[in-house]
């Protein structure tokens, strides 16, 4: 699953220091978007609420923030660092979305059970 | 399903151009992976969430040539921690999909519980009007029955007071129906045994009052000649041979009744012979109220 790889602007080169070019990118801003919604979507859906489910989010946040970091150094390693990032609210989100479906099939499950004994 | 080796072997190329390989640990975000993938792909989530399945499969595969390129460097923990987060995600995709179905199934079952209910309750009201609908059929044929009853009675009435308009004057007052009978053809003058002519009329009016079931009252009237006790008494006794001969004929005792009025009760004026011929009579009344 390789991701295109966008030159964006470039961030400021050590020239001055006599460090060689250097070559890296800044991170497309749609793979930090994404991150950021996938993460948002997990807040929305209750996750915060469901123990594993936060867990994950936690992860999320956390490698999000040191994404930002690695990316305003310009470390090259921010762009799968957001992957994870998303990778795990993706999963927080998840947990979230089965916890109600589980409950909503188990609550007319239920139900249909009662009415029959009517 | 593809089974992964734990051990990959990373090959080396040494500067002096010989190769050297070396035998490789997985990181654990590897094994980690390698394990959810085999966990997801044996569950559910092959049928139930394919795509995810297939996503978390070609990121595995990356991190496995990622881990043959470089064993021991960063990417290869990234791509593995990735490959694994999708796994888990596979699977918990496929739960999902499970669980829906199965919500959908039991509001299948729900809609059709409800639908058998009110197949029910609509059989229940069926049946009821049908009931209603045969209660007043019934009341209907009742109400036709007493209707044709009346019909038939109100014939058979209008079938005797015929008949008997054809021996006698019949009227109607506030007794009920009046059949007069002439003194002159019952009685000879004077006499209260009943002449042998007068048989045959008598005869008439008992058949047409066979099928009538209302009160008789057979009433003896005279003219005003003579004392009122002698009247009183020879208009009781025609009345009373009347009756006799009338039940002899077959009508039941106890529905006739006979009474003299002697001249009380004159239809006439008395001071003319015609005017005490009418008043010499028997009127055989039929009270509406019937016997029972």
């Amino acid at each position: 699953m390789e991701t295109k790889r966008f030159v964006g602007g470039l961030s400021a080169c050590w020239v001055a220091l006599g460090v060689a070019a250097c070559a890296h990118t800044e991170v497309p801003p749609e793979t930090v978007a994404r991150s950021e919604a996938a993460a948002r979507a997990a807040q929305e859906a209750g996750a915060s609420e469901i123990p594993t489910a936060a867990l994950f989010l936690k992860l999320a946040r956390e490698q999000m923030d040191e994404a930002k970091r690695l990316s305003k150094k310009g470390d090259d390693r921010a762009r799968i660092v957001y992957a994870r990032a998303k990778a795990d609210a993706e999963m927080a989100l998840a947990l979230a979305q089965e916890k109600s479906a589980v409950q909503e099939a188990q609550a007319l499950r239920d139900e249909g059970a009662r009415n029959e004994n009517l | 399903m593809r089974t992964f080796d734990l051990s990959a072997l990373g090959c080396v190329l040494l500067v002096s151009g010989a190769a050297a390989c070396a035998h490789h640990e997985p990181p654990k975000e590897l094994t980690a992976a390698r394990d959810a993938y085999q966990r997801a792909s044996t569950g559910m989530a092959s049928t139930k969430a394919p795509v995810e399945l297939h996503e978390a499969k070609q990121s595995l595969e990356r991190a496995e040539r990622e881990f043959k390129n470089d064993p021991e460097g960063q990417t290869v923990r990234d791509y593995a921690y990735i490959a694994q987060r999708e796994a888990l995600l596979a699977t918990v995709r496929g739960n999902i999909q499970v669980a829906k179905e199965a919500k959908t199934i039991a509001q299948q079952s729900r809609q059709q519980q409800t639908q058998e209910q009110l197949a029910q309750t609509r059989e229940q009201l069926e049946r009821s009007q049908q009931s209603a609908q045969s209660v007043a059929a019934q009341l209907e044929a009742e109400r036709r029955a007493r209707e044709e009853a009346e019909r038939l009675a109100n014939e058979r009435q209008k079938e005797m007071e015929d008949a008997l308009a054809k021996v006698a004057e019949v009227k109607k007052d506030e007794r009920g129906t009046v059949i007069s009978l002439p003194g002159g053809v019952l009685f000879a003058s004077g006499k209260s045994a009943l002449l042998p002519g007068a048989k045959s009329r008598l005869d008439r009016v008992a058949k047409a009052l066979m099928t009538n079931n209302q009160a008789i009252s057979i009433e003896g009237h005279t003219d005003s000649t003579g004392s009122a006790e002698l009247n009183q008494r020879l208009s009781e006794q025609r009345a009373e041979n009347v009756r006799e001969y009338l039940i002899s004929q077959g009508l039941p005792a106890d529905r006739v009744k006979s009474v003299g009025y002697g001249a009380s009760r004159p239809v006439a004026d008395n001071s003319t012979p015609a005017g005490r011929a009418q008043n010499r009579r028997v009127e055989v009344v039929l009270s509406d109220q019937p016997t029972t």
